[in-house]
């Protein structure tokens, strides 16, 4: 390595932080649920009972919990089951091979991404 | 005679690049914990490429490895299909334009194909679910990227040693 990779390991880095603090919202109020694009669905994530919902996607149904400001993707049918894997999340969960998208989202937030 | 011989060593090499992405897909990194990270191993096979013939053999390496997979494994034109695809063209593209360059060793080089990997990965995804959130997996993508396009590297440039090859263009 010479002195031109450790410039770019240090500008990446701090390119990283920057991204990273910059895109890290806090609290998620809403989640938004989209099928190649399109919102399915708007849930309102609240500290209640769990709930359950069901997206068709591509290879399957993706069935998703709700509960506490989180969710996660209980059942989904795909080759490597990423979705599943990743546990509860408050951000966003990505099934690419069904193409469903869990977005969680602040309250005012909302009404960008459903328009 | 030569071009024969180039022949065999790129299917040779295009080969080699599958059975590792295959093998390489059966152990999840750290147990699974990070989920759909992968070291990346396929990719020494590509920067050797890059360095031991030219651009153009590490672009058909790379396209092959894709397609390959694909037919083997995920499918030929499924969603997968594209976002490893969109992936691999973005990361050779990255690698070539930064050799050329000539600041950048080959560690360097290998760093920036495997964040052109990610990067490729997410827009595809971005664009093709139409959910500018997704660039929220683009930190933590970017930041694995770092050691794997590190290690990568010093694989790619070993094996160029251990095979004591002089690379043809070391220049551009």
């Amino acid at each position: 390595m010479n002195k031109y990779d450790f410039g770019m390991v240090f500008l990446l880095i701090l390119f990283i932080s920057f991204f990273y603090f910059s895109f890290n919202n806090v609290n998620s109020e809403n989640a938004v649920i989209k099928y190649n694009g399109e919102v399915i669905k708007t849930i309102e994530l609240g500290k209640e009972e769990t709930r359950y919902f069901e997206v068709e996607g591509d290879l399957g149904l993706v069935v998703i919990e709700v509960k506490d400001y989180q969710a996660r993707v209980v059942e989904e049918t795909s080759p490597l089951n990423i979705c599943s894997n990743m546990g509860w999340r408050n951000d966003i969960i990505v099934c690419l091979p069904n193409r469903v998208v869990i977005e969680m989202v602040a309250d005012d937030a909302v009404d960008t991404i459903v328009r | 005679m030569l071009q024969l011989k180039k022949h065999m060593q790129l299917s040779m090499l295009l080969t080699l690049a599958v059975v590792i992405s295959i093998i390489e897909s059966f152990f999840p990194l750290f147990g699974g914990i990070i989920p759909g990270f992968k070291l990346g191993l396929a990719n020494v096979v590509i920067v050797f490429a890059l360095y031991v013939f030219r651009f153009k053999e590490a672009l058909f390496i790379s396209l092959g490895k894709v397609l390959l997979v694909a037919i083997l494994r995920t499918g030929l034109f499924s969603v997968t299909f594209f976002f490893s695809l969109s992936g691999a063209l973005v990361s050779v593209l990255v690698m070539a334009l930064f050799k050329k360059f000539n600041k950048f060793s080959i560690v360097g080089v290998s760093l920036i194909g495997a964040i052109g990997h990610g990067m490729g990965q997410i827009f595809f995804a971005v664009f093709f679910l139409e959910s500018w959130q997704i660039i929220n997996y683009l930190p933590i993508v970017m930041l694995l990227s770092i050691p794997s396009g590190i290690i990568v590297g010093l694989l790619a440039k070993n094996l160029i040693v251990y095979f004591d090859i002089n690379t043809v263009n070391k220049q551009n």
